[in-house]
């Protein structure tokens, strides 16, 4: 089963057409060609296939995809600025450290980035909150963290 | 995942309606965190879906009387939000914290976990304690059942097939005056994106000097094939007075209605171990949030 469908990604208005059995993953990475959100344990359980859903973080990898008719989706692509340049997140993110084999980091950023939109100061502990359900294999998750607080303190 | 069809009603009338027509092909999608990962895996194929997601009378808490309403549909992140629930059930708060992480908890509803009735469903415990009682809807209309009927077995309910949970109603611990508080503690290897080993909830209701247990409920998951009541930790708290000798005296009672097993995530003797220092714990934290504080080892 097909259906035409409308949402906002990125800011954009798009028409696509999903499937009943498909995921918001696949419609973004298979339909879209958007390789920036990453599947990874495909059970909800690892955070590199999150996106960002009406403001709020969740994995695209077991969220239907015809769930998004109406809403406003942002995936990684959709931080940095037209001319390049990057989100304040994105940025702490290089500056700390924070990335190294980078399959974790869209789904790391995207967690930060939906917490930060809600709490602009957040807590150490709302910071590890908001991260949880993101798994990285390389870093240790310290840096990361400093990231994320670094990008906090330099919002207005 | 194969394809399938994909319905999503804006209100309960056509989710039943729907349901009726397309029979036992169709399944019912709350959050989907449970529906979707099952569907992926092969272990459940649908014909047909049919997301709840679009019925605002199924979110949402209400008080109605001394009773909260709390809508089938609520995610356990809007369950940490609301204050009312902060407020009167700080044991239901406690379990939504803990589950899953930040982006299931903003998908995942309260109802869908009832409906799973994994043995391991950390709102279970807490649901039985405050003795919810689920609203469940069909096209023959409304039936009521206790939270303590509602278990059959692992992932088990006592809902008919064409029938939709649309509320949990919860009557208030401390209608009427009365001093009530409880607590829900889970046991797991990692704090976060984790199932329970084991877990358990307490609410404690106080007398009017405070200085008697005057009625207890306790309930425990992944001690039986569904989360289960330990009438056996009731009796022992009821009458009591609120101390850790009490506590320590309810934690010697358990046994009889729990069949523990070993299971590839825990031995058995361990979580038999650790349901009695999670009652110590939760009834500790319970009577805590009542004003009184103990020593409790453990």
């Amino acid at each position: 089963m097909k259906r035409a469908i409308e949402f906002r990604l990125n800011g954009q208005a798009v028409h696509v057409e999903a499937r009943g059995g498909q995921t918001l993953l696949e419609l973004l990475r298979q339909e879209l060609g958007l390789n920036g959100v990453k599947e990874g344990c495909g059970a909800g359980e690892c955070g590199a296939c999150t996106v960002i859903v009406d403001g709020q973080a969740l994995t695209s990898c077991i969220f239907p995809a015809l769930e998004v008719e109406g809403a406003s989706v942002t995936t990684i692509e959709g931080l940095a600025a037209p001319d390049g340049t990057l989100h304040p997140v994105q940025e702490a993110f290089v500056r700390n450290g924070a990335v190294q084999c980078g399959f974790c980091t869209p789904g790391q950023i995207l967690s930060a980035k939906a917490l930060l939109d809600l709490n602009p100061h957040p807590s150490e502990e709302q910071i590890r909150t908001a991260l949880e359900g993101n798994l990285c294999r390389c870093t240790g998750y310290q840096q990361i963290i400093e990231a994320v607080k670094a990008a906090a303190e330099d919002q207005p | 995942m194969k394809d399938m069809a994909y319905h999503k009603p804006a209100s309960l009338a056509e989710a039943l309606e729907l349901k009726q027509s397309l029979g036992e092909g169709a399944i019912f999608l709350a959050g989907g965190t449970d529906v979707m990962v099952q569907a992926r895996q092969r272990k459940i194929a649908p014909q047909a879906l049919i997301s709840l997601r679009g019925i605002a009378e199924l979110r949402g808490a209400r008080l109605e009387g001394d009773t909260l309403l709390l809508g089938a549909g609520t995610t356990l992140s809007q369950i940490l939000a609301d204050p009312l629930i902060a407020l009167h059930l700080p044991v239901l708060t406690d379990a939504a914290r803990v589950m899953g992480s930040t982006q299931m908890r903003n998908v995942a509803t309260v109802g869908g976990n009832v409906m799973s009735a994994a043995p391991s469903g950390d709102t279970l415990c807490p649901l039985l304690c405050l003795e919810a009682v689920c609203h469940l809807a069909s096209a023959e209309g409304l039936r009521l059942v206790p939270m303590q009927e509602m278990f059959l077995g692992p992932r088990r309910t006592a809902a008919q097939p064409g029938e939709v949970l649309t509320h949990l109603a919860i009557p208030l611990p401390a209608a009427g005056g009365h001093a009530s508080a409880g607590a829900f503690l889970k046991l797991s290897r990692r704090a976060a994106l984790d199932l329970a080993l084991i877990n358990l909830a307490a609410q404690l209701w106080l007398n009017a000097d405070g200085g008697r247990i005057e009625k207890a409920r306790v309930a425990a998951g992944v001690v039986g094939p569904t989360p289960l009541r330990l009438p056996e930790a009731e009796e022992a708290l009821t009458g009591a007075p609120p101390t850790a000798a009490t506590l320590e005296r309810a934690t010697q009672s358990l046994g009889g209605t729990c069949s523990i097993r070993d299971s590839h995530r825990c031995a058995a003797w361990y979580r038999e171990e650790m349901l009695r220092v999670l009652l110590m714990r939760a009834g500790a934290l319970a009577l805590q949030r009542l004003g009184v504080s103990l020593e409790v080892e453990a």
